[in-house]
């Protein structure tokens, strides 16, 4: 009993540790300014402006592929097929998918994205990879999630002469919707947390993107450059402080949605 | 589309030859059964003996969701169901409704669970929704009870409330059946009378077939009755003669409760 309370108060413990040594080192930093100004001498002074704006773009067009992506793929998988060695394939395939490094993801990026369609380093070429990265999990998240609605609904809304994707759409989906939202949370939090696979397809230009096609350097990758090229561990603890609030943040909104999708949904 | 319409005797729903397998597992062999138009129909045997596949390929719940295959002919009204897809499939589900063992209303307010098959169907006026949710709700005999709260969480309603909540969104499209597979099974005394009672008055406008564990539920509510044991139909016959004078052994030792 005592040996499993331990490693609980280990396990928030830590995160408290990790988050308030993040925070120490960056809070005194931390100001309206530094958030809404451009960087000056290469972000030893100045805000991060154009790296909170790269990461919003990257991530928003990260989920945009792998939402749409990701859940029709689970719906296929959960709804349309029988369990059989062709589904065991597509399963097996989405695990060995989730498991490949992340700089693997940006090699590839960089190699498809970036140069075969030309597309340079960019906000869609590191949208387009962090979404091929993030789509097992949202596809392995919303297949459970719809896999966990009661057998029933798909009865009781056919007999009553829906037909399967009326089924689907209006009583199936609504009800896997919390877990679905949970899968896409985790997802954006991978994304933009992301370094490795970033680098490689999005770049490090360090300015305000005006449009897709334009490089970008997200905030985490603006946190490992600071760093590596020992520019200033101030800004660069102040951008991981950013960092980690945003996805707290992230993560007790999409809770507190989920919990009211919910209620409304038992 | 011989089926007579009316009549005494019309036949609602002509079940021939009906053989019922799940994979290589037979659970009901070939059948031959006819439910008249207007009457309730009751359908008794130990579990496992394959009613409630029978019942639910009435509407082909059974092949659509259950992976069974059904072999011979099952006709409800004009329709020859086990050839339909698509949209006729629905257009049948929407003449026959069906109600679960255990309640099972959707996580939706009352009134929102009755409109679900009008909704499915295309109805979106407020006014004609509103008007088969009462019109259901009192068939179903639950509209005293729910009338000012039909915003209510339907999960929020007693047992009894929910299954006839099921009972009245099975109604809401004026089907011309109805089938129950084992209503009552979750419910008490009190509150399955109450059901038993709502199902006497929807005849002889719906007709019902009622799948049921509960031989005495049959008896009390039942015009005519078929016996169905591990797979075979052993017989069919009035209630009341088929639990005076049953015409098979196998139908007097259940009736008299030495298996089953």
């Amino acid at each position: 009993m005592w040996v499993m309370w331990a490693s609980t108060a280990v396990t928030v413990g830590l995160l408290l540790f990790i988050i308030g040594f993040i925070l120490k080192r960056g809070a005194h930093v931390l100001s309206w300014e530094f958030l809404f100004t451009n960087p000056r001498q290469s972000g030893a002074l100045g805000g991060i402006l154009p790296t909170v704006v790269s990461t919003i773009w990257v991530s928003a067009a990260a989920v945009l592929v792998a939402a749409p992506l990701g859940v029709s793929a689970a719906i296929y998988l959960a709804e349309y097929t029988k369990e059989s060695r062709l589904t065991r394939i597509i399963r097996s395939g989405t695990e060995a998918l989730a498991g490949i490094p992340s700089i693997i993801f940006g090699l590839f990026g960089f190699a498809f994205f970036v140069t075969t369609l030309g597309l340079g380093w960019s906000i869609l070429s590191g949208g387009l990879t962090l979404g091929l990265m993030i789509l097992p999990t949202v596809i392995r998240t919303s297949e459970e999630a719809l896999r966990a609605v009661p057998r029933y609904y798909r009865d009781v809304a056919q007999s009553l002469g829906a037909s399967k994707w009326q089924s689907i759409r209006s009583v199936i989906l609504p009800a896997a919707a919390p877990g679905v939202m949970t899968g896409v949370v985790l997802g954006i939090g991978r994304a933009i947390s992301e370094t490795a696979a970033v680098i490689f397809t999005a770049g490090v230009a360090l300015r305000m993107p005006l449009s897709p096609f334009d490089s970008a350097r997200t905030m985490s990758v603006h946190f490992y450059t600071l760093t590596m090229e020992g520019i200033s561990d101030d800004m660069a603890y102040g951008t991981a402080s950013v960092l980690v609030v945003t996805i707290l943040l992230i993560n007790i909104g999409a809770y507190s949605l989920m919990n009211r999708l919910t209620r409304r949904y038992r | 589309m011989t089926t007579p319409v009316s009549g005494a005797d019309a036949v609602m729903i002509d079940v021939r030859d009906v053989s019922i397998s799940y994979g290589t597992t037979v659970v009901l062999r070939p059948t031959t059964l006819q439910v008249r138009t207007g009457e309730i129909h009751g359908v008794i045997g130990p579990a496992g003996s394959g009613k409630s596949s029978l019942l639910r390929s009435f509407n082909q719940l059974s092949v659509e969701l259950d992976g069974a295959t059904v072999t011979g002919s099952i006709r409800v009204g004009p329709h020859d169901v086990l050839r339909l897809r698509g949209e006729a499939l629905a257009a049948l589900r929407r003449m026959v409704g069906i109600v679960f063992a255990t309640p099972q209303p959707l996580p939706r307010t009352i009134f929102e669970n009755v409109a679900f098959g009008p909704r499915m169907a295309g109805i979106r006026q407020q006014d004609v929704l509103a008007e088969m949710v009462e019109h259901a709700l009192r068939a179903a005999r639950l509209w005293d009870e729910v009338a000012d709260r039909l915003d209510l969480m339907a999960t929020q309603l007693s047992g009894g409330q929910q299954q006839r909540l099921c009972i009245a969104r099975a109604l809401a499209l004026r089907p011309s059946v109805v089938l129950l597979d084992e209503p009552c099974s979750a419910l008490d005394p009190i509150t399955t009378s109450g059901i038993e009672d709502t199902l006497l008055s929807l005849t002889p406008d719906v007709t019902v077939v009622l799948v049921t564990n509960n031989i005495r539920q049959a008896e009390r509510v039942a015009a005519r009755t078929s016996f169905i044991l591990m797979g075979d139909l052993i017989e069919t016959a009035p209630t009341a003669e088929l639990f005076s004078q049953p015409q098979d052994l196998r139908t007097r030792d259940y009736l008299e409760g030495r298996f089953g």
